[in-house]
């Protein structure tokens, strides 16, 4: 190749040997840029909580099936609990739980934990046995009174645990497909002491509040309506037009 | 150039260039994972498929972001012009770093439920109406599409056949792509980090890539314009060209044309746009007595404005003339391929 083709660099000629140093450096460099780009972006995520998905500890838990409206198994006894149930994927659990409601039965499945919430993830119907098919139950309701909280409404079971974030903006369509599915929605509100509260949300009627809540998940919402605690979960009846946004 | 086209025509120069491209790939990715995985451990450890979303996410918007830095870099210096030369493989490899990103993202946040997951994309919650309810997947899904439209066809042979003006608008959607990612990122994932490192990114990305492409048009801006009318124009003294290389004039409303000075003394003007991605062969060089496009070395010769045999790419050719040292150029373009005499100084002097 001649003479002139000291600094000019065509593609399929041998690179001219001032660019070749040129370019040894601007590798390191670019390499360098995105490791510290990489670190800086990586570094600086938040924290998603405690809540856990424990796929390695397969739980099975004895008690009453009730759908208030979402499945739940109440424990009673001296260490009464109550256990929300829900299927794999984005699903309810309702159709592996809805015949048996009020029954005593066992019900094993992967515990998804966060704070004193214990959720409960079923395979399929074999994960679900009676107990005593004559025995019902129906947990007592205690009304709280009326209240208008704000927060953010995420679904449950990616929020206890499963996806870490599983709430805010980016985890919205999940949520929102997750709520659809007849995972129970929730109202997560910050207290400024930092403690962050949960109420399970449901339609005016005590119905379930998919309809109702699924174009405001995971923005900043304001919810009014009425407390009630069945088990050991506090319940927020929506009131008519109750959520806004703010 | 008109070649059997084979799917990439490997040279050392295009093995060194994606050898370093991947590396730094892997090496961000795996950073990425370990950085997060050692600082939120035990019940705080955060999903691992969230992290590879963002991890790529972040891969494939830092790509881009020099992908589009290239181009002026490469006008304002001529060292950056290797990048440019293998260009469409960082392209191509950052489509599929962002494919892999949507793809994490359709898989874990939209299926697994009740309806389609990619209808979902565009039908989950979201409105135009403020920025904290935009639904930013879909901006993130369109421009997903512009990249897989432009990785495609980025092959030379749809560069043939779609035609370089074609295919050089088709792959201008890279700007829109751009944009859209920057609406993506914005109303999504920065509402969600109160740190700001993504604002960070993103306001940085777009300095860069705004603040070179306005500084190279700048630069080009004063490109000379000469004549406007079909009478010949002055273009200075014919040794003000360096041997081997060219000066550009803009003649009319936005034409320009390279006149090349060759083997000492020879003058020869030819378009200055080249016939595969429309490079600037002003900015070229004369090798092996062919005109040489900077960019991907396409080659033409300057008798005629024809590539060598057997390529068949042409560009449109001028008339040039002397008096005494004043060198003029006839603004009116010859058809593409044709020959016109060229200059020979040493001839004329030996008259
Ligand atoms: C079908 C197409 C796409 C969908 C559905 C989509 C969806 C998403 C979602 C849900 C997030 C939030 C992730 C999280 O933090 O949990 C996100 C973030 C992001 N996306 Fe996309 N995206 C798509 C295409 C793209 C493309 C083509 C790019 C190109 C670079 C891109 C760049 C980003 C970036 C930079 C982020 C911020 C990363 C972060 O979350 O920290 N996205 N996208
Ligand atoms: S533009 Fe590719 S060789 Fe000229």
């Amino acid at each position: 190749m001649s003479k002139q083709n000291k600094d000019f660099f065509v593609g399929y000629l041998p690179m001219p040997d001032d660019l070749k140093s040129f370019y040894k450096w601007l590798a390191v460099l670019l390499i360098l840029i995105g490791l510290g780009f990489s670190y800086w972006v990586s570094s600086s995520q938040k924290s998603a909580g405690k809540g856990q998905w424990l796929l390695a500890e397969e739980k099975t838990y004895q008690g009453y099936l009730s759908h208030d409206p979402y499945p739940v198994l109440h424990i009673v006894g001296d260490k009464p609990e109550t256990i929300i149930l829900m299927s794999q994927g984005k699903h309810s659990s309702a159709n592996l739980t809805s015949a048996l409601d009020g029954r005593e039965v066992t019900v094993t499945g992967f515990p998804i934990e966060r704070g004193g919430w214990k959720l409960l993830e079923l395979r399929d119907i074999s994960d679900v046995n009676v107990i005593s098919s004559n025995q019902s139950y129906k947990a007592s309701s205690e009304p709280l009174g009326k209240v208008t909280l704000s927060g953010e409404i995420i679904d449950s079971k990616c929020f206890m645990g499963v996806m870490k974030p599983g709430e805010g903006k980016v985890h919205r369509a999940c949520a929102a497909m997750c709520i659809a599915g007849g995972i129970p929605p929730m109202l997560v509100v910050n207290q400024s002491d930092g403690a962050r509260y949960g109420y399970i949300l449901t339609g005016p009627l005590g119905q379930a509040a998919a309809d109702l809540v699924i174009d405001d998940v995971a923005v900043p919402v304001s919810v009014s309506g009425q407390l009630e605690r069945r088990g050991d979960l506090t319940y927020l009846r929506i009131a008519e037009n109750g959520v806004t946004r703010i | 150039m008109s070649h059997d086209y084979v799917p990439v025509q490997w040279n050392r120069s295009k093995v060194i260039y994606d050898r370093v491209l991947w590396l730094a790939i892997a090496l961000y990715l795996a950073t990425f994972m370990a950085v997060s995985m050692l600082m939120h451990t035990g019940a705080e450890a955060l999903s691992p498929m969230i992290l590879l979303i963002r991890a790529f996410a972040t891969c494939a918007f830092l790509m881009l972001s020099i992908i589009l830095c290239i181009g002026p870099l490469a006008r304002l210096d001529s060292r950056f012009l290797p990048l440019l030369y293998n260009r469409r493989h960082f392209g191509v490899s950052m489509f599929l770093v962002a494919l892999v990103h949507a793809l994490l993202v359709i898989i874990f946040y939209h299926s697994f439920g009740v309806g389609n997951p990619l209808v979902s994309i565009f039908t989950s919650p979201g409105s135009y109406e403020s920025i904290s309810d935009f639904p930013f997947q879909r901006f993130g899904a369109i421009a997903l599409v512009i990249l897989l439209m432009m990785a495609a066809t980025s092959h030379d042979y749809w560069n043939a056949n779609l035609t370089a003006p074609v295919w050089k608008a088709l792959h201008m959607g890279v700007y829109l792509a751009y944009a859209l990612l920057i609406v993506h990122v914005a109303s999504g994932a920065m509402l969600q980090s109160e740190t700001g490192f993504l604002a960070a990114m993103v306001y940085t990305s777009v300095i860069c890539v705004g603040g070179l492409h306005l500084i190279a048009a700048f630069k080009s801006l004063k490109v000379d314009r000469v004549g406007q009318a079909a009478e010949w124009v002055g273009v200075g003294a014919w040794q003000d060209i360096p041997d081997n290389q060219a000066i550009t004039v803009t003649v009319g409303k936005d034409e320009r044309v390279a006149i090349f000075r060759y083997e000492g003394t020879k003058l020869a003007a030819i378009s200055n746009v080249c016939q595969h991605q429309n490079g600037p062969l002003g900015e070229g060089r004369v090798i092996d007595g062919c005109i040489t496009c900077p960019w991907h070395g396409f080659q033409y010769r300057p008798e005629d404005g024809r590539s060598p045999a057997p390529f068949t790419e042409k560009v449109a050719t001028y008339h040039l003339k002397l008096e005494g040292d004043q060198l003029f150029l006839n603004p009116i373009a010859l058809p593409e391929g044709s020959a016109r005499p060229v200059i020979n100084i040493a001839a004329e002097v030996s008259e």
